[in-house]
């Protein structure tokens, strides 16, 4: 019976105190303590990252090459796209889908929390660079003009991106071949869902899809054109207002360990 | 109690970089159902707040789920005997699918907890096992 009540005010003690470090962490009051741990405890956890990351990088290097050599076709492609679209509206600088190298910053993936090798793939990473380095929520990150995610949270030293293949993610896309317009939403696994296609707009399979962008005044959001992915599955039914696709990345997110942000 | 420090180590690092099964759940569980001593809450509580850190989770968050959780295992041991491969079995696939949901966005979660429960009822049989050489002692978990 003694046992019984040391027992139960010991978990009352620390379900307490638990309790109030997380309502003081929602509060925002533990932000700066967070950060100096995290920056103690992340080389740890980034080195068991690196040497799980670099086992399956062995395991796949004949496909990590053909994957490399697709991302470069797909680039030119997109490129030929965009020089032509320039040639046609003249002025029209912005089409351009190259980032300026001062705005890209190089971050190291030092987690991916929702990841098990060969069961699921990761929906999100954590990386090196926080608000110090002047990441802000909202930023893309990219990895050879490839959208990898979004910023959703940030701290001194770190960052969360959830992936374009996250259940949370969600953008206005374009077709890089006829321009037409939809929602790309990322469905958990390696696909993405292209939604809210006109009928009378022509989506195929195996086209690019690219961001259309989303960038605010303070240039904090999703730069235009960048790619998503292409498409692997369209469905068009007349009975529906819409028309529907499937999109994968042309990344294997597995397999990154460096990616890219872009910051105004 | 080395042996148990460097196991919630390798836990902690493997849960917050390379996988999302909930391996300090499993851990906590196993040794909550072996040992069953009232250490495990401040070792609970702090090993979550390290894995809230490292994968900027609010801090407390993972410390008060197994806070809750462990506390309700040790509730069961009043009524029923916990140190079954059964109740192991549905505490962390039960236990894994409430983490899941709480949470959020975790892809599969039904399979992730129907592998935590394999994982952790192996574990315990490799305990169980390994009680026959008196680990329990080895560890000091049969003090007082």
């Amino acid at each position: 019976m003694r046992k019984k009540e040391n027992f139960t005010s010991i978990f009352l003690f620390f379900f307490i105190f638990a309790l109030i470090i997380f309502t003081l962490s929602k509060l925002g009051y533990l932000s700066f303590p967070a950060s100096i741990l995290q920056k103690a405890l992340s080389p740890l956890a980034g080195s068991v990252f690196s040497t799980f990351n670099f086992f399956s990088n062995e395991n796949n290097s004949a496909i990590g090459k053909l994957s490399d050599q697709n991302r470069a076709l797909v680039k030119k492609i997109i490129n030929e796209g965009a020089l032509k679209r320039e040639n046609s509206a003249l002025a029209d600088q912005f089409a351009t889908t190259s980032i300026r190298s001062q705005t890209l910053l190089t971050a190291k993936i030092v987690g991916a929390p929702s990841f098990i090798p060969g069961v699921s793939p990761p929906q999100s990473f954590i990386i090196d660079k926080g608000t110090g380095d002047n990441v802000k929520v909202g930023n893309a990150v990219i990895y050879k003009d490839n959208l990898v995610g979004k910023i959703v949270e940030s701290n001194l030293y770190f960052s969360k991106i959830d992936l374009i293949t996250s259940p949370s993610f969600s953008s206005t896309v374009k077709t890089l071949r006829t321009q037409a317009i939809g929602v790309i939403k990322g469905e958990g696994e390696k696909k993405m869902i292209l939604d809210n296609v006109l009928q009378s707009d022509d989506i195929k399979i195996s086209d690019i899809i690219l961001t259309k962008g989303d960038q605010d005044i303070k240039g904090i959001g999703l730069p235009p054109d960048l790619t998503l992915g292409k498409l692997i599955s369209v469905g068009k039914k007349p009975s529906n207002l819409f028309q529907k696709g499937e999109v994968v990345s042309f990344l294997d997110f597995s397999n990154l360990s460096t990616v890219f942000v872009i910051r105004y | 109690m080395w042996l148990i420090v460097i196991l919630i180590l390798i836990s902690t690092l493997l849960q917050a970089s390379v996988t999302t099964l909930p391996l300090i759940i499993l851990f906590f569980l196993n040794v909550a159902v072996v040992a069953k001593k009232t250490w495990i809450f401040p070792a609970s509580f702090l090993t979550g707040l390290a894995l809230d850190v490292l994968l900027l989770n609010p801090m407390g968050k993972t410390s008060l789920f197994l806070v809750i959780f462990l506390f309700i295992i040790l509730l069961y041991d009043k009524k029923f005997d916990i140190q079954t491969f059964p109740f192991v079995f549905l505490a962390s696939f039960i236990g894994s699918l409430i983490y899941f949901i709480t949470m959020g966005h975790i892809p599969n979660i039904f399979t992730q907890a129907i592998i935590s429960a394999v994982i952790s009822t192996l574990s315990f049989f490799l305990l169980v096992t390994f009680n026959k050489i008196h680990i329990k002692e080895r560890i000091g978990f049969n003090e007082g």
